[in-house]
């Protein structure tokens, strides 16, 4: 399997299963970069994914001003590493997306015994700009 | 700004090290980091791979602020590190020992809570060489994750 210049295929699906952490890093209007994890990247289609929002204030505060992100993935079998650059699209607090990913987001926080503290605020949508592998 | 509670967070041996930077466009970037220094007067001096960092150093030649996000993978304990770049160099034999010490411990403490095979994620993980990259921190934001979090912490 082969990963397109913006696209995301089936190479990266396990990098996308929320077994790995991610950092997100967004930039403020004024040049400041802010760096935050995020428990998972949802793959939504070929194009897109989706970031899972539980405590990202100062990410949704700079989004709202520059709509770009930087993200890597780590694939949990041979901890490959890829950088997605990303664009903001939409929030969504309900439909398919965001009842999929509240469920992955359950069983995780189950695993790890935080049922009380992972909350999904919302499903953001990113399209995919580019994807770099790092290592 | 670097207390004691900091410094000794910043010194164990299971935390996950990151680095955000933005271009003079804002664009922004991440690159793991492979280790850390802590200097004297809130200045930290972070270790990033050759082979990852050319856009990294092509920001900061644009944009000297920069971010750390560090996590402690047993415990999700995390805190952020807002920072101004000092200096950039390639990193010399001393500094290169001082990532190995660090990933050993990293991949030792990640192995001991998941069962992954440490040497190939060491492998995957630490290629030197690397670069160095020395910043004065100025704001830490807590970030573990709980309800309210995120922010500033002042000491």
């Amino acid at each position: 399997m082969t990963i397109e210049k913006n696209k995301i295929t089936e190479a990266l699906f396990p990098s996308l299963q929320g077994v790995m952490p991610s950092v997100i890093v967004t930039c403020s209007k004024a040049g400041i970069p802010n760096a935050s994890g995020v428990s998972q990247v949802y793959y939504v289609d070929e194009d897109h994914v989706a970031i899972s929002n539980q405590f990202l204030n100062k990410t949704i505060k700079n989004i709202a001003e520059n709509p770009l992100m930087s993200v890597i993935i780590t694939c949990p079998v041979n901890f490959v590493m890829h950088k997605l650059l990303l664009s903001f699209v939409e929030s969504q607090t309900s439909g398919k997306t965001f009842g999929t990913m509240k469920l992955q987001l359950d069983v995780l926080a189950s695993m790890q015994g935080m049922q009380d503290v992972f909350c999904l605020r919302s499903a953001d949508i990113y399209e995919v700009l580019s994807i770099e592998k790092v290592n | 700004m670097l207390n004691t509670y900091h410094k000794t967070f910043l010194s164990s041996p299971g935390i996950s090290i990151w680095l955000g930077s933005a271009n003079a466009h804002n664009v922004p970037d991440t690159v793991r980091a492979t280790g850390l220094t802590l200097e004297e007067n809130d200045i930290i001096c972070c270790y990033v791979s050759q082979n990852d960092a050319s856009q990294l150093l092509q920001n900061i030649s644009e944009n000297k602020r920069i971010s750390l996000v560090a996590s402690e993978i047993s415990n999700f304990v995390t805190y952020q590190y807002k920072a101004t770049v000092i200096a950039t160099y390639t990193s010399n034999r001393e500094e290169e020992i001082i990532q190995e010490k660090f990933m050993d411990n990293f991949c030792t403490t990640l192995t001991n809570i998941f069962p992954l095979p440490k040497e190939k994620i060491y492998n995957m993980y630490l290629r030197l060489p690397s670069v160095s990259i020395k910043f004065k921190v100025e704001k830490i934001f807590e970030q573990s994750p709980k309800k309210d979090t995120g922010g500033e912490v002042f000491a």
